[in-house]
């Protein structure tokens, strides 16, 4: 569990009522993690939502069959939100999580983030709305993803 | 407007309730275009989102920054949402969309949609869900074309 006003300090969340807010305090815990680790790995299971605090993570999609080559898709920096796969079907991440620098996260567990969103409409609306404009930010960053490949390999 | 019967023959409206689905029904426009008609593009003002009922359309996005070169990234079928842009931050579309084949498509004004949520606080989070959904459902479709793509060569 950690102190809600740290939840209440990320911009996307902080319209959430005192309640909701003290609910997702207590699904949360605080990581670190050091340069070059990965938080996450690309088509695991999305088992958290994460803000950042502090650092910056590189988003990184594998480019060929083995996941040996990757590119970044988009950067990650302290107030923003990740791991939004995990509050929408199939629940699965779409991209590895890579910390460029020493990271410190609030990990929130995603089951629990999706049961207050299913009792609480402004929370669950708010959520998907942003949710909504990542995967389409991934999606747009995937399509151009495809069309470079499809352009290197003459398929 | 249109029926509710029309919207329930698809998935994304599925296990709604009768009054919910009588709102969205009622701010449910028919739009018919001809093959080659553009419906709309990318960059501009989203002002609707759509629901496909009849035909193909192509979902082309710029490739340089002059707007010159272009590619299709997807072809829409029957039952696909788009132009979601019209409920998400910017609200503007990501994409153009060109009729592949004549098309009957629904169109929802996002005014209109974000002026019933405003109403019905409990259908804004299904509808939006759902929209989500897609969206997701689509990035998951792109990457499995691109792992395919890995895979074969």
């Amino acid at each position: 569990m950690i102190a809600p006003e740290i939840i209440e300090s990320f911009s996307d969340l902080e319209d959430l009522q005192e309640n909701e807010i003290k609910a997702l305090a207590t699904l949360a815990e605080e990581e670190r993690y050091k340069p070059g680790e990965y938080i996450f790995q690309e088509d695991s299971p999305a088992a958290k939502l994460y803000l950042l605090l502090e650092g910056r993570i590189e988003m990184m999609m594998a480019t060929n069959a083995e996941g040996t080559q990757r590119a970044m898709v988009m950067t990650v920096g302290p107030g923003e939100i990740f791991g939004w796969s995990s509050l929408v079907g199939p629940y699965q991440l779409t991209a590895s999580a890579h910390c460029a620098t020493p990271v410190r996260v609030v990990a929130i567990t995603a089951s629990g983030v999706r049961a207050l969103m299913t009792m609480s409409c402004s929370m669950g609306y708010r959520l998907m709305q942003k949710a909504c404009q990542t995967a389409s930010h991934r999606l747009g960053a995937t399509r151009v993803q495809l069309l470079s490949t499809i352009g290197s390999t003459g398929a | 407007m249109v029926t509710p019967e029309i919207l329930t023959a698809f998935p994304f409206f599925a296990g709604l309730s009768e009054t919910e689905l009588r709102s969205v029904s009622i701010i449910a426009n028919k739009a018919s275009f001809q093959r080659g008609d553009l419906m709309f593009r990318e960059d501009d003002i989203a002002h609707a989102l759509y629901l496909l009922i009849d035909g193909w359309v192509d979902i082309v996005v710029n490739t340089d920054a002059t707007g010159e070169q272009h590619e299709l990234v997807t072809t829409l079928s029957p039952g696909d949402i788009f132009g979601w842009s019209a409920l998400v931050d910017p609200y503007l579309y990501t994409g153009s969309a060109v009729c592949a084949s004549p098309v009957e498509a629904i169109e929802f004004k996002g005014a209109d949609l974000l002026g019933m949520f405003e109403l019905d606080p409990k259908l804004c989070c299904v509808i939006m869900r759902r929209v989500c959904q897609s969206i997701a459902d689509r990035l998951h479709a792109t990457r499995l074309q691109m792992v395919s793509l890995f895979v074969a060569h």
